[in-house]
């Protein structure tokens, strides 16, 4: 019971936090630098001219904002469904350019495209990812959450 | 209150969430000094500027450009960065970063078609900066647009050699 208990809620608190942390550090410098965050977008060759810019200054607002709701543990199925979903696009994004050899920087967590170039890894810390925001989205229990503080005070039974 | 059922109220969180984020990150990005326009004006080539092929045009070489610091309705334009500028740049240029996600738009090109010459100087091999800006600056209907050989660089050389300007 305790070991499942572990496995189950505690360890799904984990990644949920994991996941928020990641996801606000990978915003902060696409935020401050939103030109080379599209920049680094087209390099993928993937997103069509006039979506870029507004990928561009939307995805690091939506990172930044799931991670912190998923931290504080407020709204964390939806927030996670979120994360979920772009992590899968990145994990697309990844293949494909990896799969036409384009010898470019992720873009993950620094829009300098001279930082690490995507390697292999880059595709399996995303898919490690993608685990453990599934694994959340299953077994996440609101532990030390807002939302769990908010239902002992009565003032919320939101379960999204 | 009736609640919705997950499979309904969580797609649903998804989508405000994300609309809500946005939302955020457009008045950001109106508000902001460093904005990037909504949707993208000039088509990305950042990548590999190494394989760039800049637009031919005009040039002029650095010690007639040298010549012609102060000369009326001629106006040097500093392709470089903004730090590259404030660290030293050629006396009375204008800075205009040169990007592909902000080139210069039209209400610049009203501004510098008052100079009757322009002279754009970067640092970057071959030119290829001032090259590009120079290209965009036609493209607004711009004409009698040159690019400096060399650079700043080169035209400091050769104010030293002509002893031409402050």
């Amino acid at each position: 019971m305790k070991l499942r208990r572990l496995l189950g809620e505690q360890l799904a608190w984990v990644f949920r936090v994991t996941l928020g942390v990641v996801f606000i550090v990978a915003s902060l410098d696409k935020i401050a630098h939103p030109e080379a965050f599209a920049a680094g977008i087209a390099n993928y060759h993937m997103v069509p001219l006039g979506l870029i810019n507004l990928m561009a200054i939307c995805l690091p607002w939506i990172e930044v904002v799931c991670g912190l709701l998923l931290v504080l543990g407020l709204w964390t199925r939806a927030n996670l469904l979120v994360v979920n979903a772009l992590l899968v696009v990145f994990i697309v994004a990844i293949v494909s350019a990896l799969r036409r050899g384009l010898d470019i920087s992720c873009g993950c967590f620094t829009t300098d495209p001279g930082a690490h170039a995507m390697t292999r890894w880059t595709l399996y810390w995303d898919i490690i990812w993608l685990g453990m925001g599934l694994h959340a989205m299953v077994l996440d229990r609101n532990l030390l959450s807002v939302t769990r503080l908010l239902r002992r005070t009565g003032a919320t039974g939101e379960t999204t | 209150m009736t609640r919705l059922p997950l499979l309904l109220s969580v797609p649903l969180g998804a989508v405000l969430i994300s609309a809500a984020a946005s939302g955020i990150g457009l008045a950001v990005n109106a508000a902001r000094s460093g904005g990037i326009p909504v949707v993208a004006p000039f088509p990305y080539q950042q990548d590999c500027p190494e394989k760039l092929s800049v637009p031919e045009g005009p040039t002029v070489g650095a010690e007639q450009a040298a010549r012609l610091l102060h000369a009326q309705g001629v106006l040097f334009i500093d392709a470089r960065p903004a730090e590259a500028f404030a660290a030293g740049h050629i006396d009375g240029a204008r800075s205009i970063p040169f990007s592909f996600i902000s080139p210069p738009g039209p209400g610049t090109a009203a501004e510098l078609k008052k100079h009757g010459h322009l002279i754009v100087y970067c640092d970057s091999p071959g030119d290829k900066l001032a090259g590009l800006l120079a290209a965009s600056l036609r493209d607004l209907g711009l004409r009698r647009v040159k690019v400096l050989r060399g650079g700043w660089e080169a035209f400091t050389r050769a104010k030293k050699k002509t002893g031409a300007g402050p």
